[in-house]
């Protein structure tokens, strides 16, 4: 074979290997921000985040704060302190947030398709 | 309190020993779930004592009639052919010790604990439908439906559910398409004829939905269903790391990938028996 195109294609086997690699630790990401509580299911991003510091903002009193967040699955959900549930998920996005940043430095470090076994 | 564990039907046959898978299966169970595991089994005797202490409690039950002929791939090419006893998925609603169930294949293997978020979730049946194949070149042998024509395709391979009336409707209703499953595969186009459990809870579920896709009931459970086929094979397992041979759909040569801390659907039944020789001695 060709020189050029056995060099293109193990450079295919890494890239491959890699993009599995990221797509696995993206899932794991997502999972990992997936929040339960009284019942309801909701993923942590941004915007829920965004909201309940909002809500948290503008009380006067943000530990007495009771508020009815909606949840993935569209129910309302009841959550007592909403102060605690913002830092709780926050906390977590964050932890979350430097795995995926850590692991996704690991595999950029890697230059064949092996090292990424 | 309520009452939280895993059942696990498993039946011998003259191939694979399922008992065995089970054992296994508890033991990452208790390892990352911390739960107890009950084993439902028609064949007993191929639980050894020294595993015995495994389980939280073992059912007898009456060993099953069958017709279903399942063929058992190893690899590409090796397949074999085997009685395959699935029908008694459905009275796990009878059977089971525990007010809330997580109910698995023997050949799923724990690798974390995200499935103990499913007692956090005010929903009475999760399971997975769709899943993630780890071959991610051959992305167009994914299920994701009974049959071309027909509905959303929900895996048996691992759900949970709560004990209530909902439910009990739900097992009854499974068990009615069984025992008439062969009118059920021709509405839904089912080409083989085999019984799968796979497909009666699909369209249990559809049923139950007022025969409408994408409805809210029941929920995914927490996590991805990862899964191999029958065609790639299991090479190792240590270190929360699953090390795979996969079929390649594009040329004869296999690639080999890993996938660490996630749980596996290991559908090559041989190569797992290969796996658990060495590993339960």
């Amino acid at each position: 074979m060709d020189t050029r195109l056995n060099e293109a294609l193990e450079f295919t086997d890494f890239s491959v290997a890699f993009a599995d690699r990221k797509r696995l630790l993206k899932q794991q990401f997502q999972t990992a921000n997936t929040h339960y509580q009284n019942g309801g299911k909701f993923t942590i991003n941004r915007e829920l985040i965004n909201y309940l510091d909002n809500l948290v903002s503008k009380s006067d009193h943000p530990d007495k704060i009771t508020a009815v967040v909606i949840d993935d699955t569209d129910n309302p959900v009841q959550i007592e302190n909403i102060k605690n549930f913002r830092d709780t998920i926050t906390d977590l996005y964050a932890k979350n947030c430097n795995t995926y940043y850590t692991e996704i430095q690991n595999i950029r470090k890697e230059r064949d398709a092996k090292g990424l076994l | 309190m309520k009452s939280k564990g895993v059942v696990l039907f498993a039946h011998n046959n003259e191939l694979i020993n399922y008992v065995r898978q089970a054992v296994f299966c508890a033991k990452q169970v208790r390892l990352h779930l911390d739960l107890p595991t009950t084993l439902v089994t028609s064949t007993p005797d191929a639980l050894e004592d020294t595993h015995r202490a495994t389980f939280d409690q073992v059912i007898t039950v009456e060993p099953q009639q069958t017709s279903n002929q399942k063929t058992y791939r190893d690899a590409r090419n090796k397949r074999v052919r085997g009685n395959w006893y699935n029908g008694d998925r459905s009275s796990v609603y009878d059977v089971t010790p525990y007010d809330e169930t997580i109910v698995m294949d023997t050949d799923y293997i724990i690798n974390n604990d995200n499935l103990k978020k499913c007692f956090e979730f005010d929903c009475d049946f999760q399971i997975w439908k769709g899943g993630t194949y780890i071959n991610s070149n051959a992305q167009f042998w994914r299920i994701l439906q009974v049959s071309d024509p027909s509905i959303e395709m929900y895996w048996a391979t691992v759900f949970y559910f709560k004990k209530n009336e909902k439910m009990r409707l739900f097992f009854n209703l499974v068990q009615y398409i069984r025992d008439n499953w062969q009118a059920y595969r021709y509405v839904y186009h089912i080409a083989t004829s085999n019984y799968r459990n796979d497909h009666a809870f699909s369209m249990a579920i559809h049923i139950m939905n007022g025969h409408e896709a994408g409805a809210e009931w029941p929920q995914p459970l927490p996590g991805e269903l990862y899964y191999s086929y029958d065609r790639d094979q299991l090479l190792d397992f240590r270190d929360n790391k699953f090390t795979v041979l996969l079929a390649d759909p594009n040329s004869p040569n296999m690639k080999v990938t890993t996938l660490p801390n996630e749980s596996l659907h290991v559908m090559n039944k041989m190569s797992l028996e290969r796996y658990l020789e060495k590993e339960l001695i």
